[in-house]
């Protein structure tokens, strides 16, 4: 295992370029998560049979 | 029979076959990662040359081919949003974007590393990384420009442009290593000829292409979907949608 993780002596070249690429998706994938669960509170706020009083209480200024 | 083309570009029709796909290139994304990195970095030999700083090429080389094609592919749609004027269409450009600036910097990032151990240094001005980075700030200003205008319809046909223009750069990359003394290598598979790579290590390379390919599918997919949810606001159809319905406000 410890020999795997050395990498015949290139751990820090191999790992970082490992380590930086799987944090970059693992971003991505958040930042997505995020993007759509926010779109789609917008698209709830956005009907008009909701009532302003519920609504104020997700968004007190109404901005949303 | 006609095939009806233009079916599945209306943004209410696209979203749920949108939904569906998803699962599938997810899955296949997420077990051929698997699959990929378990031959590359366990099963495939230590290079003869490189020792085993070589195994960065199972991320390098699918990010950077994935680089350039998503841009072709974003193209692509940006040719038919100003020639149909169709919405889905530009979305899809803009889907695409964000993900394409990712593989170029994973494309950047791991060959520098890559670079250091092999060539003594981390970064060069040569043609194939000046033209890689190049790409990446033209990823990068297509979405700064689409922030910048608040008129989507003005902004899709505004990116369209600046996606159709920048095209130019893609066979510059491509053909850099031929058209110049590069420090970066020439290709090492091509069409033609028999693949200069031992067996196993070029199963992980296509494997993790795939990976590459099913990722970067999946992920505009449900980036389009945040898009449609986001520019349809109000529609009918989007407020009918369970995962719209089940919000509890």
């Amino acid at each position: 295992m410890s020999n795997f993780l050395a990498m015949g002596g290139y751990a820090w070249y191999v790992w970082m370029a490992y380590g930086v690429t799987a944090l970059a998706i693992v971003v991505e994938l958040w930042t997505l998560r995020m993007r759509r669960r926010r779109t789609l509170v917008e698209a709830r706020l956005a009907e008009p049979e909701i009532p302003v009083t519920t609504r104020s209480s997700l968004d007190p200024a109404g901005t949303a | 029979m006609a095939v009806r083309w233009f079916l599945f570009s209306s943004p209410a029709s696209f979203y749920p076959l949108a939904g569906r796909m998803v699962r599938w290139f997810g899955w296949a994304a997420a077990v051929l990662t698997v699959v990929g990195l378990w031959i590359g970095l366990v099963v495939a030999p230590t290079d003869a040359q490189q020792g085993d700083a070589y195994r960065i090429i199972f991320i390098h080389v699918p990010a950077a081919w994935m680089s350039m094609f998503i841009y072709i592919v974003m193209a692509f749609w940006s040719v038919l949003a100003l020639t149909y004027n169709t919405r889905l269409s530009a979305m899809m450009a803009q889907a695409l974007a964000p993900t394409g600036a990712l593989m170029t910097f994973i494309a950047l990032w791991t060959g520098a590393f890559w670079g250091r151990p092999t060539w003594g240094t981390y970064w060069a001005w040569d043609a194939r990384m000046t033209s890689e980075l190049i790409l990446l700030f033209l990823y990068l200003g297509m979405i700064a420009l689409r922030s910048a205008i608040d008129d989507s319809r003005r902004a899709d046909k505004a990116c369209a442009v600046l996606t159709i223009v920048g095209a130019v750069n893609i066979p510059i990359i491509y053909f850099s290593v031929q058209w110049w003394n590069t420090l970066h290598q020439g290709s090492t598979i091509s069409m033609s000829a028999a693949p200069k790579m031992a067996t196993m290590m070029l199963t992980a390379m296509l494997i993790m292409t795939l990976a590459a390919w099913a990722y970067s599918i999946a992920v505009a997919l449900v980036r389009v979907r945040a898009i449609i949810v986001d520019r349809e606001r109000g529609a009918t159809w989007l407020s009918q949608l369970p995962e719209v319905r089940r919000l509890a406000i």
